[in-house]
C-alpha cells in the first residue's frame, strides 16, 4: 500500500493544491489573489522534484492501472515545466482581464494531473479517465473569460467536439475490450500477438481510436475545432492548451499504438501515412492566409502534429525506440517555443491594444525590442533553423523516419517545413522591416513573472538547440525502458 | 439465466432506435428532450433483458431521473431568451445521410457478426461483483473519476455563477 501511495505522491501534491488554491481563493481579498500561481509554481516544482528523485524506481501499482518507468518520469517532468511556464505567462493577463482567480491555477494543476494520469497508464479504464480529467478541464480553461464572447464560443466548441470525439474513443475502446477480453496494455498486446481474433471488430476498433485520438491532438481530418479554439480562448490558455494536452496525447499513442497495437501496426500506419500528411498539408496552406496569430499559430500547431505522427509512424514501422524518442524530443522543442509564441502574445496584448493581427506586429523591433528578440528566436525554432531547438527535433524526428525506411515521407516533411517557414518567418519580416500602419497604445504592464516565463521558454529553445544531448538521451532511455519492459 | 425472448430485445431495440431519431429530427426542443427521456428508458430496459440490473437501476436514476429532468428545466428556464432556433438545424444532410448509412452498414456488418474474447459472465454481474471489481482492480481510475467531477463542478462556478462582489 505505501508502494502506491509512493508512486503517486507527485500527482498528490498537486491535487492538495488545486484543493487548497480552490479553499484559499474566496478568503482573499482581489488585490491579495496575485500571489497564488506561486503556490501553483511551488506545487508543480515540489512535484518535479519528487519524479526526478524517484526515476529509478520502476513499479506497477493499483492492481496494474499505473506504472512508472523513464518513459513517466520523461513526460511527467514535461508536463510539469509546461504547467509551470503556462502559470507564469498567466497572472497578469488574467488580472488585467479581471479574471485573477485561484480556479485558474487548480484548473491546470488538475489537467496537469490528467495528463501524468494519460502518461502512466496501463489499462485502458485509466487512460480514459485521465484524458477526460485533461479535456474537461481545458474546456473550462478555454471558456475562462466568460464575458469574452470569442472564449466562450472557444469553450462550447471545443466541449461539442471533444464530447464526440471521447464517444468515439470509448467505443474503440469498448471494441477493443471486446474483442481481446483485456483491458490492461500489457494483456491486450499479449492476445494480439496470440492471434485468433476477428480481424474485422478490431480494424474497426483501431480506426475508432485513432479519429478519437486524432481528435484530441488535432490532426486534419478531425481538426477543425482547433482554431477557432486556439483563437478565442485566452491566449495562456492557448499556450496551455496547444502544447500540454498535446504532449499528453502523443505520450498515449506513442504507448499505445507502438506498444500495445504494435503487431497490427499494418493498420494504423496506412491510416496515420495519410492523416500525417493530410495534417501537414492543411497546417501550412492554411497557417499561409491568417492575419490573427493566434490563429497563425494554431494552424502551425496542427502542422507540427504532422511531424509528430510521422515518427509515430516510424515508430510502428520497426524503428520503435526511435520513433519514440524522436516524438518525446520533438514535443520537448515544441512545448518550450510554443509556449514562448503565445507568451510573447500575451506580453503584447498586456502592454498595449494589441489586436492579435499580423499587421500589429509591424515595426514591433523598434518599440518593443526586447519582444522582438525573442519572437524571432521563436518563430526561427518553429520555422526549423539552427542553432533552434526546432531545427534539430526536425532533425532528429526526420533521421528517425528515414531509419524506418520511409525516406518518401521524410522528404515530404521537409518540404512542408520550407512552405511552413514563410509564415514564421513574415512575422520577423513584419517586425523589423515594415513601418506600423498604426502605432499600438502603450500601456506599460510590468510583470516578473511573464519575464521569468519567456526567459525560461528562450532558455529551453536554445539549450535545446545548442546542447540537446542530455535531453535526448533521456528521451531514448525512455524510450528503451518502454519497449524493454514488455 | 433464464434467457430473454428475442421479440423483447428487437421490440425495446426498435422502440431506442426510433426514439434516438426523434431526438435528433423533432424541430422543438420539449419533444427531443422528451424523446431522449424514452430513448434512455428503454436503455435501461434492455440491460434489463441483459440481467445488468444494477445498470438499468443506475440508468433509470442518474439519466432519466436526474439528467433528463435537468434539461427539461434548463429548456424551459431558458426558453424566453433562445434566438433563432435554426441555427441548430444545419443543412448538410444530404452529404450527411449517405455518409451516416455507409458508416452503418460497415459497423453493422463487421461489428454484427463479429467474434468476441470479452466473457459473457461479466453481463450477468451483480451489485457485489461490481462493486468488487470497482473498488479493487479499478480502485485508481475510481480515484481519478472524483477529480473529473471536482473539474467538472469548479467549471459550473466559473462559467455561470454570479461574479463575487470586489
Amino acid at each position: 500500500m505505501s508502494n502506491e501511495i509512493v508512486a503517486v505522491i507527485p500527482e498528490l501534491m498537486l491535487i492538495a493544491t488545486a484543493v487548497v488554491l480552490l479553499l484559499v481563493d474566496p478568503l482573499l481579498p482581489a488585490d491579495g489573489r496575485r500571489g497564488l500561481s506561486y503556490l501553483g509554481i511551488f506545487a508543480c516544482a515540489m512535484a518535479s522534484l519528487s519524479v526526478y528523485f524517484m526515476r529509478n524506481t520502476e513499479v506497477t501499482v493499483f492492481n496494474g492501472s499505473i506504472s512508472t518507468d523513464r518513459y513517466t518520469v520523461y513526460f511527467k517532468i514535461l508536463f510539469l515545466a509546461i504547467a509551470v511556464i503556462a502559470m507564469l505567462l498567466s497572472e497578469k493577463h488574467l488580472e488585467l482581464n479581471g479574471r485573477l482567480l485561484g480556479d485558474y491555477y487548480a484548473l491546470i494543476l488538475l489537467a496537469t494531473v490528467g495528463m501524468m494520469v494519460m502518461a502512466e497508464a496501463i489499462d485502458i479504464v485509466t487512460f480514459f479517465v485521465g484524458i477526460e480529467l485533461t479535456a474537461l478541464a481545458g474546456y473550462v480553461l478555454a471558456g475562462f473569460f466568460r464575458y469574452d464572447e470569442l472564449s466562450v464560443e472557444a469553450s462550447v466548441k471545443y466541449f461539442l467536439t471533444g464530447a464526440f470525439a471521447s464517444a468515439f474513443l470509448l467505443m474503440g475502446l469498448a471494441l477493443l475490450y471486446g474483442a481481446t477480453g483485456a483491458t490492461a496494455y500489457e494483456e491486450i498486446g499479449a492476445r494480439i500477438a496470440a492471434g485468433g481474433l476477428d480481424g474485422g471488430v478490431m480494424v474497426t476498433a483501431i480506426i475508432m481510436l485513432t479519429a478519437g485520438l486524432a481528435y484530441k491532438v488535432g490532426a486534419v481530418p478531425f481538426h477543425n475545432w482547433a482554431p477557432d479554439v486556439y483563437q478565442g480562448a485566452p491566449t495562456p490558455v492557448s499556450a496551455f492548451l496547444t502544447v500540454g494536452p498535446k504532449a499528453a496525447g502523443f505520450a498515449a499513442i506513442v504507448k499505445f499504438f507502438i506498444m500495445v497495437l504494435g503487431t497490427e501496426s499494418g493498420t494504423w500506419v496506412r491510416l496515420l501515412v495519410v492523416m500525417a500528411i493530410l495534417t501537414m498539408l492543411t497546417g501550412a496552406t492554411m497557417a499561409l492566409v491568417q492575419h490573427n496569430l493566434k490563429r497563425m499559430l494554431a494552424y502551425s500547431s496542427i502542422a507540427h502534429v504532422g511531424y509528430l505522427l510521422l515518427a509515430v509512424i516510424a515508430g510502428g514501422e520497426g524503428s520503435e525506440s526511435f520513433g519514440s524518442a524522436a516524438v518525446m524530443f520533438y514535443l520537448a522543442a515544441y512545448a518550450m517555443m510554443n509556449l514562448g509564441a503565445f507568451g510573447v502574445l500575451v506580453y503584447l496584448a498586456n502592454n498595449s491594444d494589441y489586436d492579435y493581427s499580423l499587421d500589429g506586429v509591424a515595426g514591433l523591433g523598434r518599440s518593443f525590442p526586447s519582444a522582438g528578440v525573442v519572437m524571432t528566436m521563436f518563430m526561427l525554432s518553429l520555422a526549423g533553423i539552427p542553432p533552434t531547438a526546432g531545427f534539430f527535433a526536425k532533425f532528429y524526428l526526420f533521421a528517425a523516419v528515414v531509419d524506418a525506411g520511409m525516406a518518401w515521407l521524410a522528404v515530404v516533411g521537409v518540404l512542408f517545413s520550407v512552405v511552413s517557414a514563410y509564415y514564421y518567418l513574415r512575422v520577423i519580416v513584419y517586425m523589423y522591416m515594415r513601418e506600423p500602419v498604426r502605432p499600438l497604445a502603450e500601456s506599460r504592464e510590468r510583470s516578473i513573472d511573464l519575464g521569468l516565463g519567456l526567459g525560461l521558454a528562450a532558455l529551453g529553445v536554445i539549450l535545446l538547440g545548442v546542447l540537446p544531448a542530455p535531453v535526448i538521451d533521456a528521451a531514448r532511455d525512455a524510450a528503451t525502458s518502454l519497449f524493454t519492459s514488455i | 439465466m433464464n434467457e430473454f425472448h428475442p421479440l423483447a430485445f428487437y421490440l425495446i431495440g426498435g422502440a431506442v432506435i426510433a426514439c434516438a431519431l426523434g431526438v435528433v429530427i423533432f424541430k422543438n426542443l420539449i419533444y427531443s428532450a422528451i424523446a431522449m427521456i424514452c430513448c434512455f428508458s428503454g436503455i435501461s430496459g434492455i440491460y434489463v433483458l441483459l440481467h445488468a440490473e444494477l445498470l438499468a437501476a443506475a440508468q433509470l436514476l442518474i439519466y432519466v431521473g436526474a439528467i433528463s429532468i435537468l434539461i427539461l428545466f434548463a429548456i424551459m428556464l431558458t426558453r424566453h431568451r433562445s434566438g433563432n432556433i435554426d441555427i441548430f438545424f444545419h443543412r448538410q444532410s444530404w452529404a450527411a445521410i449517405p455518409l451516416v448509412l455507409l458508416v452503418f452498414v460497415a459497423l453493422a456488418i463487421t461489428l454484427g457478426w463479429g467474434r468476441y474474447q470479452a466473457s459473457a459472465d461479466s453481463l450477468h454481474a451483480g451489485t457485489r461483483q461490481v462493486a468488487d471489481v470497482l473498488f479493487n482492480q479499478y480502485a485508481f481510475p475510481f480515484e481519478v473519476v472524483s477529480l473529473v467531477l471536482l473539474a467538472a463542478m469548479i467549471g459550473a462556478v466559473i462559467l455561470a455563477a454570479k461574479e463575487r462582489k470586489r
